[in-house]
């Protein structure tokens, strides 16, 4: 019961954070598909499907957050590099402070101290 | 170039086709783009595999992207696309229950059940369109409950096919009987309701049949029949002046409630229609004098 809880939470909680986790994960540079789920997988419980990312990206692109380029690669056929646009940029800035701002306000209800 | 053994190229097949299977009809999401996405990302995860790839290591990178349907929240499905999944299961109860008929019918229930399985998922939601269509005219009285549902699953099959940028071809002889009956029926009582009141517009009093027709100016028999004609027609010209002004301000909205010819109607058409409304309604109001007197001679009942 605790367990089934807990399980459900933390889905919960993922399903939210991932898409913080992958406008985080383009701030400042610009990469392909594989490696944006290969940086969140290294947070641990983030991402339990790793294709979960993918409809994710979809979404931001039809929605102005990220922007597409095919880059010729020596390793095989172009890969597609994400990157983020202006908009992306400024999504990014709020959902961080607003992810602050649940932090601390969680962390002054009850300090991890008394937990 | 990557190389698989035929195994794993088949599962790794079949799980591209559970990808765009399930992320289709979202919203929020392009699927071409998201299967060209997984594609990537399983040559880049097996850049380095030993070759051949097999399909325990295919199997082993699908296994870590997880199962399609859990990547796209509900909440980014079209009406459509949950329609149609909800559909799927009462055409697939519907062959299983062809299992259970005896002999001769059983044998051809086999064989329409075995075609119907190896057909693919845009076709059987068509047949499903088309067969509850059928159902409604064999079991007449409940003709408009099979319809509704026929026009839904016909339309949760055309969005998918939008959706995936695909030619409906000759899906659409199955799809666009309960399209066409909905979107006529549709089509008349938002175009036409006006005449309903304006036909009750003649009914009055015998004794004021005279002083009316004094007033208008016509034969006391032609009363009614002129008084019904000339609501109507202010009526049915100011309703279709509002029309072509919503069709004018969105344009894809005869698209979105009259599938699926109501895409062609354009707004060059919407402008058409104004003006000989906008016509009509100018002749009409020339003659409202007459008719404002017909109204005071109603005004003493």
């Amino acid at each position: 019961m605790e367990s089934a809880f807990f399980d459900n939470w933390t889905t919960q909680l993922r399903k939210g954070i991932l898409e913080l986790g992958v406008l985080a994960a383009l701030r400042g540079r610009r990469l392909y598909g594989y490696d944006i789920v290969k940086r969140l997988g290294e947070i641990p419980g983030l991402v339990i499907s790793e294709g979960t990312v993918y409809p994710i990206l979809s979404r931001f692109k039809r929605e102005g957050l990220v922007t597409t380029t095919l880059v010729e690669s020596n390793e095989g056929p172009a890969r597609k590099y994400y990157e983020l646009t202006l908009n992306g940029r400024k999504e990014l800035a709020r959902m961080r402070a607003a992810w602050r701002s649940v932090r601390d306000g969680i962390n002054s209800l009850s300090p991890e101290d008394d937990a | 170039m990557i190389r698989f053994t035929p195994e794993a190229l088949a599962y790794l097949d079949d799980y591209l086709a559970e990808v765009r299977s399930a992320v289709s009809g979202h919203t929020s999401v392009n699927p071409d783009e998201i299967e060209a996405d997984v594609r990537d990302h399983v040559s880049a995860a097996l850049e380095r595999a030993e070759q051949p790839v097999t399909l325990a290591t295919v199997a082993d990178v699908l296994e870590r992207l997880g199962p399609p349907t859990e990547w796209v929240a509900d909440s980014h499905r079209s009406i459509w696309k949950y329609l149609g999944d909800k559909l799927k299961p009462v055409g697939h109860k519907a062959v299983e229950q062809i299992r259970t008929l005896p002999g001769e019918a059983y044998q051809a229930g086999r064989g329409l059940a075995a075609r119907f399985r190896g057909l693919s998922h845009d076709w059987r939601l068509a047949y499903i369109a088309f067969g509850l269509f059928a159902l409604g005219m064999i079991a007449f009285p409940l003709f408009p409950a099979f319809l509704i549902a026929s026009y839904f699953a016909a339309r949760a099959d055309v969005a998918l096919a939008r959706e995936r940028g695909e030619d409906l071809g000759a899906r659409r002889w199955l799809v666009y009987p309960p399209m066409v009956v909905v979107s006529i029926v549709l089509f008349l009582a938002l175009a036409i309701w006006p005449l309903a009141p304006a036909a009750h517009a003649g009914n009055m009093p015998r004794s004021l049949r005279a002083d009316m027709a004094q007033a208008i100016g016509v034969s006391t028999h032609a009363v009614e029949p002129v008084v019904v004609i000339y609501t109507a027609i202010g009526a049915m010209s100011a309703w279709w002046i509002i029309l072509s002004l919503v069709v004018l301000r969105f344009p894809k909205m005869p698209g979105m409630l009259f599938p699926p010819f109501g895409s062609r109607i354009r707004r060059s058409d919407a402008l058409i229609v104004l003006l000989l409304s906008a016509t009509v309604l100018v002749i009409w109001l020339s003659k409202v004098d007459k008719a404002l007197r017909g109204m005071e001679v109603l005004c003493r009942l």
